[in-house]
């Protein structure tokens, strides 16, 4: 799909003068098509322009100096660029995968956030109490899902299924709610 | 785990997202890709110029080196192209610019505050401009302009340009 750009020759000889306005021309057409591109990646559309200019600052910082004539065209070239930049946001994401989009999430909601609260550093003092109140293999679980792991990885670790992982969280993350309630003065209902 | 690539169908190709607005997305990728290109060159921020004369040609020399067009530079700092050739030939001085403005340039170049300190200090502002020597530092000027900067760079979370 890039082998649109390098199909013009008089821009291309324009762009190899330091034509400005030629530069304007192929950059706009080589942003569109990264987005075009990125789009079939199912990239958000906010993430978009910092992906399209990651390949761009790959492609100005090599000078196209990796790219090899005889491997391949000109286009197919920003493609890989191109590939290989969405291949690292793909891991990326996979890496900051969130928390599976239970009920548990809504009540890790309820957890105080340091700065947003007037009383924040009493209710994290009293979360930690809470979370060291947990047994020790599901405090293990909870903070190895915060820790980034996976529904699938924590299953192999903890040797049990992937739904017995999410309702366990599920389980963790009510319980502590209540011992953390407890602990802020409330009533603890086992 | 492999991560496979989309498949470059025909039927895909008809259905391609190309940006709404062009231009607009266009005008995005390219204060990014400014700001990603002199952030790759000064990954910590910059707490001295060195040897350069002055902070226009340090400018000039850094946009070049981060392989930035005017331009571009212009777009990212939301000016106009030909105000660039005057920030690099230092027709302005550094306190003639709005701390917002100057604040601008130090976030896109990576500037520490230490560094334009050390540049007026070091009575660099007036070796750059031989004919704004009329215009000699003026603590009086200088010392609250300093304030507003560091004040500015507060208000934006660059806290790294200041520590």
């Amino acid at each position: 799909m890039f082998e649109q750009l390098f199909k013009d020759p008089t821009l291309l000889r324009r762009l190899k003068r330091g034509d400005d306005d030629a530069y304007d021309e192929w950059f706009l057409e080589i942003t569109s098509l990264l987005h075009a591109y990125f789009r079939r990646w199912k990239v958000r559309p906010d993430q978009l322009p910092d992906l399209a200019a990651a390949v761009l600052a790959e492609l100005w910082e090599s000078r196209f100096k990796d790219y090899d004539p005889e491997r391949g065209s000109p286009g197919a070239f920003v493609a890989l660029v191109a590939r290989r930049v969405a291949l690292d946001h793909r891991r990326a994401e996979k890496k900051n995968e969130a928390l599976p989009l239970d009920d548990s999430v809504d009540l890790i909601y309820e957890i105080p956030v340091p700065g947003f609260d007037d009383d924040g550093e009493d209710r994290v003092t009293r979360l930690e109490s809470a979370l060291k109140a947990l047994q020790r293999r599901e405090r293990s679980l909870l903070l190895r899902k915060f820790e980034g792991e996976t529904t699938k990885q924590l299953s192999r670790r903890f040797r049990i299924s992937e739904s017995a992982v999410k309702s366990k969280l599920r389980r963790i993350v009510k319980k502590l709610q209540r011992i953390h309630q407890v602990n802020s003065g409330g009533n603890f209902d086992p | 785990m492999k991560l496979k690539t989309p498949k470059n169908t025909s039927a895909e190709n008809e259905v391609l997202e190309y940006p709404e607005n062009p231009e607009q997305f266009a005008l995005q990728v390219r204060k990014k890709l400014a700001a990603l290109l002199l952030n790759r060159l000064h990954a910590q921020p910059v707490r001295d110029l060195g040897a350069v004369v002055s902070l226009g040609s340090w400018i000039a020399s850094t946009r070049e080196q981060a392989h930035i067009t005017e331009r571009d530079l212009a777009m990212a700092l939301d000016l106009t192209e030909e105000s660039i050739p005057q920030i690099c030939s230092d027709q302005f001085l550094p306190w003639t610019m709005t701390p917002s403005r100057m604040a601008d340039l130090m976030i896109l170049f990576r500037l520490h505050f230490d560094a334009i300190t050390k540049f007026l200090n070091s009575g660099g502002a007036e070796r750059s401009n031989t004919e704004t020597t009329s215009n000699a530092i003026s603590t009086s000027k200088v010392k609250p302009w300093l304030s507003d900067l560091r004040e500015e760079l507060l208000v934006r979370n660059s806290e790294d340009l200041i520590h």
